[in-house]
């Protein structure tokens, strides 16, 4: 099994692919450590500043700046509150860059970039993989159909990441680590970069085998492997299941199909809507109806991605919209 | 302002920056080293060949030098110095070159007197002409024609003077030849010591740079002598790899005299074929040897090893039958078609052979010609009843072999099989003496006796009908016209008695019992089977003819892309023995090890799968022995269908596409199984080598017998050699006359002949057939053969050959003696030759007679001329010499009367001391000989009339015509 794992790791291909992979998981646990830690400190502050305990703790060495030095003018720490980017900042990019020069070389010279078949155009190659950056995509086209995996999907994100700008309304959190003040930006962007992006990445490159299918790690890839998968779009489901054999028809499967994305977007704008209203949510008062239509719009599409994966991989259910020209 | 330092500005890195930058050096340093030298192995390789050819060359270099002063050189020096010497002084030499001066002089002086002459006569000429009739003119005229005889002098005299030069020079070339070639001698060591000079010149400035050879035409660029810097240097055998020369593989003459044997580099220069064509391989890689033998993940070609790099002469030697230094593949190619792949797998490179590609019989006369009984027997193993059938073994249950038998059983006709009587004892002996003294064992077997080439009859008499057997002894092209067993032309009774012989060689008894193969529903069945397996693949079938065949098409198989091979379930089982996991590890050793799998057991990937009876595999199994496997892989791992430009390919020259394709015909039909082709060549231990006939084979020791001269060894045409069979080096035995021992054997047990004696009851030696025979006789010869020499039992059968094949058989022999084809002029035979000879000696023909029917000489006693017949018994008569005049060239009768021993060691035609039977014939031998040839030729019945009618002398032009 761990042959089969290193095979694949190993491929010069691939090799990026497992220090992405090792880099995201580092980085990520490291802010969300030490975003735990600033919500813990400054609750402690909180706590303390009520109970009106000292001040002027002496600084461990290796300690981050914490919060109440920054909420907390200079004057009463005696510490600058910023540094300067040249020389300190600058020196350690330096070194940083260094390094990577260094390793850079020291891979590339073992290790050549890799020379796979000749060209052949009568033969594919099995299986024909997209490069790692658009790999997530390539994987959504097994639950989409091509206009949607391919177009309005990768629209989506790009425009989904050029709108977070005008969408963050949140103030909090500049220049430090903190959770539990951005839960939902954190929360929201950690689901979409790490689990659909870059596991998706990661599924892509050592899951996907022959002919796409999915290989668990370790399976040996055979390609004259056979999977019985049968999926059924949604209203020939719901015809089998109620009887309606005029659920089968063309029209019955857009009234249907249109009727369950529309009813999806609206629950999901009208819910939170009415729950943030319940508490009333000062974000909701600082988004506004259009900026919060917007978010709705793209989260909910987001979120379309895993729910329409366990649609499909659970109740093998293949469309939920079908019409001649495109199919949800 | 802050007291206290902030942490991060105070953070010292020094430590880490140091670390950092002087990782980066260490890996910058690794990179340039890496890029210089360790991703460029070539230099290292070059610099060590250069050492090692410099060491080498320096040693030949002492060796030459070192021969110079040798003694031998100095008693070589001393003698060619005497020899010199003699040569210049001798006064007969001298008095010849003195002539040779002044014959030149004289030539330049009589040419200027011409000139003189010349130029007047020519000028008055011209000025006569231009005159109009007149005194003046018929002076002139006068005056010219005077010049005339003198001109005329002067020319004799010149041509005289240089007729003169010229035999003074041949006589002076032929002096100098003793001295000539003790000169070549001594210029050979001179010539050694200057090459080694030469080469360590060049040696000198060679310089380490990676080396190539490109060719746009081709689309080649092959770098594989960078490492490999001695492959095409000679003398590098020893050598270590990567440095050892090229093996020769092939040994071809020399382009002249003095000149080295050639090797394959020779005729396949690397700077014009590279290497990638014969050897595969990434010829552009540089950086590491695997990668340039392309023994990695994903290239196509990896270099082939061992035997299997001959696959690759296939793409460009494809119309020969026989490639030399490709024997693994020419033995594929050969079974590829004999074992009857070419049925059922098309190939479009293997024309002639598909136009032959049914190697099974006809079946639609089965029910008149086997028993019933017999059938099962044979569907269910073949090869249990007969041990070198070339039917495969389909692996059929009961009902399956029933049904097949059922169809063919009723799709037979019946065969217009005449009555026959009964058999009796004296008929099967009879038969057993027409059978081995016609000819039979030169395709049949008969227990470990005879040939492999038809079917063994041992056991004949268990399979084949009386009657129906009798029938096709008489006529077997009547039965099988697409079939090879030519018709012998016996008579009905002698048919009968070789038969009643047949059906007595069995080991059980025939079944005879009665088998029920009319159920029509059955044949349904059995047509259906017939229709999966493909038998129409090898047997022509009646209402199948225009099948396709039933397997994969073999065109590409040497390149097809490797995963469309199905290793079904034993993929990782197979690539495991040889050391891989994956497929395109390395594509050639998967293919190779698929193919040679397969053909060992052609079912075997069907091993554990679980399939309809309809999709299991159809393949039958061949038993084929692992020698057979690796040459057909060979040549099936050379298949690759590419467009190789024309002048790239093999380009036969008539003569040789000839003699390819004559040789295919004759192994075709067999005519090698009766008669010897080519002498027998040995290559000694000291590497002469020497043509002949073995004479007789002890158990250490050969006695050869050559067929010419040899005199270097001091031996002539006829005389024997004995040779240790350990100090043989080479021996290429004769092609053909496998029969010919088993005729001796039989005349030697039946009459008691000794081997010389009954050699001549045996097939003629077809040795110089081209230059015995007319081209245009022989294409008339084998489409309807006849007696030519009685005494022969064995029969020269008709093959039925058509008019193409036929033109191919006599342009074979023709050209491989270099004779003329097709059209020739034989003068002899025309009647103004013969009024010409009259003229210039009008008892030419007469006196020929006289000398022919001469005491000492009397050609009659042995030969036949016609109606005239010796006396004594048939088996001592010659040939008809009245069929000379069609069948012979004259050129060859004149050689066969000069000396027949020099034509045919051992033949029994005397040599005639001509020169002798001056009273009959006056006359040089080569006139006598000559006179006896225009007579044999000669038109009308000057030759054939009888003896009595001739002997007025001085014939006038109306007798004898």
């Amino acid at each position: 099994m761990w042959h089969n794992i290193w095979h694949i790791a190993s491929k010069p291909d691939n090799i990026p692919i497992v220090i992405m992979l090792v880099l995201v998981l580092f980085f990520g646990w490291m802010s969300f450590s030490l975003g735990f830690k600033n919500d813990r400190i400054r609750a402690e502050a909180a706590r303390r500043r009520k109970e009106g305990e000292g001040e002027g703790k002496k600084k461990a060495k290796g300690d981050v700046v914490d919060v109440i030095d920054i909420m907390y003018p200079e004057e009463e720490q005696g510490l600058p509150r910023k540094v300067s980017t040249w020389p300190h900042l600058v020196k350690l990019e330096f070194i940083c860059a260094i390094i990577v020069m260094a390793f850079l070389t020291i891979w590339s010279i073992p290790i050549d970039a890799p020379l796979e078949e000749p060209a052949n155009p009568a033969v594919t190659p099995n299986p024909s993989k997209a490069p790692w950056y658009f790999l997530g995509l390539q994987d959504m086209l097994v639950y989409f159909d091509p206009y949607i995996a391919g177009v309005l999907l990768p629209t989506f994100i790009i425009v989904g990441l050029m709108v977070i700008p005008y969408v963050d309304v949140n103030p909090r959190g500049n220049g430090y680590y903190t959770f539990s003040e951005r839960r939902f930006a954190i929360l929201t962007y950690w689901f979409g970069f790490f689990f659909l992006w870059v596991l998706e990445i990661v599924i892509g490159v050592f899951c996907r085998g022959p002919g796409w299918m999915f290989f668990w790690p370790g399976q040996f890839w055979d390609p004259h492997r056979v999977v019985a998968e049968v999926n059924i779009n949604l209203n020939e489901i719901l015809a089998s299941m109620t009887g309606m054999a005029g659920l089968k028809s063309y029209s019955a499967g857009v009234i249907i199909g249109l009727g369950a994305i529309i009813g999806y977007y609206a629950i999901g704008t009208l819910a939170p809507y009415v729950w943030l209203k319940s508490r009333n949510s000062e974000t909701l008062e600082r988004l506004g109806l259009i900026r919060y239509g917007i978010v709705c719009i793209f989260f909910w599409t987001m979120m379309a991605l895993p729910i329409k994966m366990v649609m499909r991989l659970v109740f093998s259910i293949k469309y939920i919209l079908v019409t001649p020209w495109l199919n949800i | 302002m802050p007291e206290n330092k902030d942490p991060i500005e105070q953070k010292s890195h020094v430590k880490l920056y140091v670390f950092a930058v002087g990782l980066l050096v260490f890996s910058t340093v690794w990179a340039v080293y890496d890029e210089v030298i360790g991703r460029r192995p070539w230099k290292s390789y070059q610099k060590q060949f250069l050492a090692l050819a410099d060491k080498k060359s320096q040693q030949d270099l002492k060796n030459a030098q070192a021969a110079l002063t040798s003694e031998e050189y100095k008693a070589l020096d001393q003698e060619y110095q005497g020899v010199l010497k003699a040569f210049e002084e001798n006064p007969d030499r001298q008095a010849k070159v003195k002539e040779l001066e002044e014959k030149d002089v004289e030539i330049t002086e009589l040419l200027h007197e011409l000139q003189l002459h010349r130029g007047k006569y020519q000028s008055i000429v011209y000025i006569m002409e231009k005159l109009l009739e007149g005194e003046e003119k018929h002076k002139l005229l006068h005056e010219a024609q005077g010049l005339e005889p003198h001109i005329e002098q002067i020319n004799a005299k010149i041509a005289a003077d240089q007729v003169r030069k010229k035999e003074l020079r041949k006589e002076l070339a032929e002096t100098a030849q003793r001295k000539d070639k003790l000169q070549e001698e001594l210029q050979k060591y001179q010539t050694q010591l200057a090459n080694v000079q030469r080469f360590r010149e060049a040696l000198k400035k060679e310089r380490v740079e990676i080396k190539q050879v490109v060719n746009g035409e081709i689309g080649l660029v092959d770098r594989c002598h960078s490492c490999h810097a001695g492959i095409n240097k000679s003398g590098l055998d020893e050598a270590p790899e990567p440095f050892k020369s090229h093996p020769s593989v092939v040994t071809l003459p020399p382009l002249g005299p003095g000149l080295g044997e050639r090797g394959i580099l020779n005729v396949h220069p690397i700077e014009i074929f590279g290497c990638t064509p014969c050897h595969r391989g990434q010829g552009y890689a540089t950086t590491a040897a695997y990668k340039a033998h392309g023994d990695l993940e994903y290239w196509d070609y990896p270099m082939l090893q061992g035997e299997y790099t001959q696959a690759t002469c296939f793409k460009c030697h494809d119309y020969e039958v026989d490639v030399p230094g490709a024997e693994v593949l020419s033995r594929g190619r050969e079974l590829f078609h004999k074992v009857g792949c070419i049925g059922c797998h098309s190939v479009s490179a293997l024309k002639r052979e598909d136009k032959t590609r049914f190697i099974g019989p006809r079946l639609d006369e089965l029910n008149t010609k086997v028993y019933a009984g017999w059938v099962d027997g044979w569907l269910d193993n073949p090869r249990s009843f007969r041990g070198d059938t070339r039917m495969p073994h389909f692996l059929l249950n009961e009902e399956e072999r029933l049904n097949i038998a059922s169809y063919i059983w009723q799709i037979t006709e019946p065969s217009g099989v005449a009555e026959t009587p009964k058999m009796d004892e004296d008929m099967a002996g009879e038969g057993k003496a027409s059978f081995e003294t016609r000819g039979c064992l030169g395709c049949h077997r008969v227990g470990d006796r005879g040939s492999h080439f038809a079917p063994d009859l041992s056991r004949v008499g268990e399979k084949v009908r009386y009657d129906y057997l009798t029938n096709w002894i008489a006529d077997p092209k009547k039965h099988q016209p697409e079939g090879r067993m030519p018709n012998l032309r016996l008579d009905r009774e002698e048919a009968e008695k070789i038969a009643a012989y047949l059906v007595t060689l069995k080991e059980n008894e025939p079944n005879t019992g009665a088998v029920d193969l009319n159920n029509a529903e059955r044949a349904k069945e059995g047509f259906k089977i017939i229709t999966r397996y493909g038998c129409f693949g090898c047997h022509p079938v009646k209402g199948l003819e225009d099948r396709g065949k039933m397997g994969a098409d073999l065109s590409e198989e040497g390149v097809k892309n490797v995963e469309r091979f199905d290793f079904a379930l034993l993929e990782h089982e197979l690539l495991g023995s040889i050391g891989h996991e994956y497929v395109r590890e390395n594509v050639s050793r998967s293919r190779e090890k698929w193919l040679t799998t397969k053909l060992k057991d052609p079912r075997v990937f069907d091993k554990g799968k679980y399939k309809k009876a309809d999709d299991m595999l159809r393949m039958p199994d061949l038993s084929l022995t692992d020698e057979e496997v690796k040459a057909l892989v060979t040549f099936v791992v050379g298949l690759t269908d590419e467009n190789i430009p024309a002048r790239y390919k093999r380009n036969l020259s008539e003569r040789e596409k000839a003699v390819v394709d004559g040789t295919w015909l004759i192994r075709r039909y067999n005519c090698v199984g009766c008669h010897p082709f080519t002498l027998e060549k040995l290559t000694l231990a000291d590497g002469t080598k020497v043509e002949g006939m073995t004479k007789l084979e002890e158990d250490e020791t050969l006695f050869f017998q050559l067929w010419h001269d040899y005199p270097d060894m001091g031996k002539k045409l006829g005389e024997n050699i004995a040779v240790e069979l350990d100090g043989i080096k080479e021996r290429i035995p004769t092609m053909g006359g496998e029969i010919v021992p088993y005729v001796i054997e039989y005349l030697g047990e039946q009459e008691d002949l000794v081997p010389e004696e009954a050699r001549v009851f045996a097939p003629p030696f077809l040795y110089g057939e081209g230059k015995r025979v007319q081209a245009d006789w022989l294409y008339r010869f084998v489409q309807s053969p006849y007696s030519l020499r009685p005494w022969v039992n064995v029969k020269m059968p008709t093959f039925g050959l058509t008019k193409e094949e036929a033109g191919v058989a006599a342009k074979f022999f023709a050209l491989n003696d270099n004779q003329e084809y097709p059209y020739e002029r034989l003068e002899e035979r025309e009647q103004a030759y013969v009024d010409a000879e009259r003229v210039k000696n009008p008892e030419h023909y007469v006196k020929a007679r006289a000398l022919m029917d001469s005491k000492d000489v009397n050609c009659g006693s042995c030969h036949v001329r016609g109606e005239i017949k010796p006396e004594g018994d048939p088996s001592g008569w010659a040939p008809d010499l009245s069929l000379a005049r069609q069948r012979l060239r004259p050129g060859w009768i004149r050689e066969w009367l000069m000396d027949p021993q020099r034509i045919q060691v051992g033949t029994k035609m005397p040599k005639f001391p001509w020169g002798e039977f001056q009273e009959i014939f006056p006359g040089k031998p080569e006139e006598q000989v000559e006179a006896i040839k225009d007579l044999i030729m000669s038109p009308g019945n000057l030759l054939t009339a009888a003896p009595a009618a001739t002997t007025e002398l001085g014939g006038s032009k109306e007798g004898g015509i």
